[in-house]
């Protein structure tokens, strides 16, 4: 396979091919300002002007553009085989190393709608790349190259799965910038991520306003920009809130009931409790006794008078 | 109502099935597609609901097409129905339905192998000869829909004309009956999902409105089938109370509760794995909105207070117009049950047998043998 060395001036800049997401590169460039570039950087040989196309090695290139240096090693494909061939064996080795994201392979196949022949190509490049090769699947990948620059970079760096980034499919441009956001502020993972987005969509659909609202709502700006709260802490409350304004009805019967077990006063020995999704009806009363004092704690409680009154709101409540 | 038809796909198993000619000849011009099941399979990989429910697809299955209902988990109560899953997907596209998240692929498939399916039904007869069946054919698909096309009910009424100890339940949203008031009666019931008005023009898209259904019910009384109606889902909307009184007040006015097998009442349920077909296909329901808890079996429910007090409005009402009807709950907990009617059955084969032991006393028609407890353990 022939090497050379040719001026980075000759080298296309569109980068065509490049599909892996960006990344700090700046050990990368310590390195090629230390060494050079060790790796050559595969190129077909084009009819163009400029007429070298890089089919990998993106990040050696931005690296080298950023050291200033003139020259590159590169390995020049051969000419006997069609550039997606040489792609798809440059796809393969990534894959290999299992370092694409769903945004990766989403500028996969959308590389592979500007080549020539790419209906032929899809079927083995969605094998390669483990996806279904069905087009709403296909489509549901296109929609991703729409989403915001700091969503798509969320994606990639959580390694989110085609089904997790539905959840920004159809969003609002400025809205996505806010999660990611509010995501950065609070590092929230993913999964958490998913089920606050989920529950300020249900509370927004359910009062017919903007995702957008909720998240400008006073509680939720408080608990946002609280400077007495940490992350955790805020991931929690932000939870919280939204719950109670998503299950209205729910919250409002856990409330009542909580609030007749603290005008009930137990002794620290009993614990009354409930099925938290009320699917079940009933109370349960339970003593843990473990000293003489525990048990004149607990019978104590029950014989007091005010006692029956409440426990009969609680299970009216249930 | 009818639909329009985007293809006719024929699985070469079904090709020479007079439920293919039929269809055939029901849709002059409609695209055909012929394959084996591997070809057929390629060529819809991926097709969407919507799509699915243009395409008619008429194939065999030598598996099971009689079986139990799927029912649910304890402690809900279901009823021990038997479904005859002769057709799979329907062409209505209601919001809440379960074939969105239940079938693989959203093709219309209808099984053209009739006579297999009615071997089954008789086997299972066969193995418990004093148990009455309950049989269905609206599980997995609207039992009318494509009557006009697949003349698919007919056979089935002639069938279970002749037989003992069962019945045969039609289920549907439409009013399609008009193949049905030549046939005999016996030993079939024909059965409507019936919703509040501001529900179904909501959320029952391509179904026949509540008149037309109770014109279709009404033709059938004339004609001396049995008729059942189920309420289900019951959906919680800001006029529910009013609307469901008022679909109760609309039914009895014209049907005669004496000709009443019996009635469900269901509240809206789903698995959680349907929220996302929903979302994606209705993103305007406000169904999907709706407070509900995760249920003991996994399905998303209203909360507890919220069914019973659904229920109540509806049963209440229709016990103004008869104590004797049998109404019973699709898949909700004795606790529920006892809130209210004040009794539950005390296991599925309990309400099983009392179902045969009310349709033995109120119908005597129904060539049945004297229901015993001991039959439906």
């Amino acid at each position: 396979m022939p090497f050379s060395v040719i001026p980075v001036k000759e080298i296309r800049e569109d980068f065509f091919f490049r599909f892996c997401d960006d990344r700090d590169i700046r050990g990368l460039v310590a390195s090629v300002r230390a060494s050079g570039v060790i790796t050559p950087v595969p190129v077909l040989v084009s009819d163009t002007d400029p007429p070298y196309v890089p089919v990998a090695g993106f990040s050696r290139l931005r690296a080298v553009k950023e050291t200033g240096l003139e020259e590159v090693p590169v390995r020049l494909l051969s000419a006997a085989l069609p550039a997606a061939e040489h792609f798809y064996n440059e796809v393969r080795i990534h894959t290999a190393a299992n370092e694409i994201s769903v945004i990766g392979k989403a500028r996969i196949l959308a590389i592979l709608h500007r080549l020539d022949h790419h209906d032929a190509l899809l079927h083995r490049f969605a094998d390669l790349l483990g996806i279904p090769n069905q087009p709403p699947v296909r489509e549901e990948l296109s929609v991703l190259l729409d989403l915001q620059q700091s969503v798509r970079e969320y994606i990639s760096g959580n390694g989110l799965s085609l089904k997790q980034c539905r959840m920004f499919t159809g969003m609002d441009p400025a809205l996505q910038d806010r999660w990611m956001a509010v995501a950065a502020g609070l590092h929230m993972r993913a999964v958490e991520l998913a089920e606050v987005m989920q529950l300020t969509a249900d509370i927004a659909g359910r009062g017919k306003i903007p995702a957008a609202a909720v998240l400008e709502s006073g509680e939720i700006t408080a608990i946002l920009e609280s400077p007495d709260m940490n992350g955790s802490q805020k991931r929690r409350h932000l939870k919280k809130c939204l719950l109670e304004l998503r299950y209205p009805e729910l919250t409002s019967i856990l409330q009542r009931l909580r609030s007749l077990v603290r005008e009930s006063a137990p002794p620290a020995c009993v614990a009354v409790d409930w099925d938290a999704t009320l699917e079940e009806p009933g109370i349960a009363v339970s003593a843990r006794l473990k000293t003489a004092e525990d048990l004149e704690a607990a019978a104590g409680w029950l014989r007091r008078p005010g006692l029956m009154p409440v426990l009969r709101d609680m299970l009216k409540e249930i | 109502m009818h639909y329009r038809f985007k293809e006719i796909v024929i699985d070469e198993t079904a090709a020479e099935s007079p439920l293919a000619e039929r269809v055939l000849a029901a849709l002059p011009g409609v695209p055909v597609f012929r394959g084996d099941t591997v070809e057929i399979r390629r060529h819809f990989d991926g097709i969407d609901h919507s799509r699915g429910k243009r395409i008619i697809h008429i194939t065999t299955d030598r598996g099971h097409l009689v079986k139990p209902c799927p029912a649910t988990n304890p402690p809900y109560l279901c009823c021990r129905y038997t479904v005859i899953n002769s057709a799979n997907q329907c062409p209505m596209d209601c919001s809440y339905c379960v074939l969105q998240a239940y079938l693989e692929r959203p093709l219309i498939t209808l099984f053209a192998n009739t006579g297999d399916i009615m071997q089954e039904i008789a086997a299972l007869q066969r193995a418990q000869p004093r148990r009455f069946f309950r049989f269905g054919t609206g599980e997995l698909a609207d039992s009318l829909a494509l009557d006009r096309i697949t003349g698919q009910s007919r056979e089935f009424i002639s069938f279970f004309n002749s037989r003992r100890n069962c019945l045969l339940e039609l289920k549907t949203k439409t009013d399609h009956v008009d193949a049905l008031l030549t046939a005999n009666p016996a030993n079939s019931v024909i059965a409507w999902s019936m919703n509040a008005k501001e529900v179904v023009r909501r959320e029952e898209l391509r179904a026949a409105p509540v008149n037309g259904r109770l014109d279709a019910a009404e033709r059938c009384q004339e004609r001396g089938f049995l008729l059942a109606f189920h309420f289900d889902p019951i959906v919680q909307t800001e006029q529910a109370g009013e609307g469901y009184r008022e679909m109760v007040d609309a039914l009895f006015r014209r049907i005669d509760p004496g000709r009443i097998a019996w009635i469900s009442l269901g509240a809206l349920r789903y698995p959680p794995s349907l929220r996302e077909v929903m979302l994606r296909r209705f993103p305007e329901s406000s169904i999907l909105y709706d407070e509900m808890i995760r249920g003991r079996d996994g399905k998303m429910r209203y909360l507890r207070p919220k069914r019973i007090g659904l229920f109540r409005t509806v049963y209440d009402r229709i016990r103004e117009y008869s104590r004797d009807l049998f109404i019973y709950f699709c898949m909700e907990p004795p606790w529920v049950w006892d809130a209210v009617t004040g009794f539950h059955p005390s296991s599925n084969a309990d309400l099983d047998f009392r179902f045969a032991e009310s349709l033995h006393r109120r119908f005597p028609e129904i060539d049945m043998d004297r229901p015993l407890p001991e039959y439906y353990q």
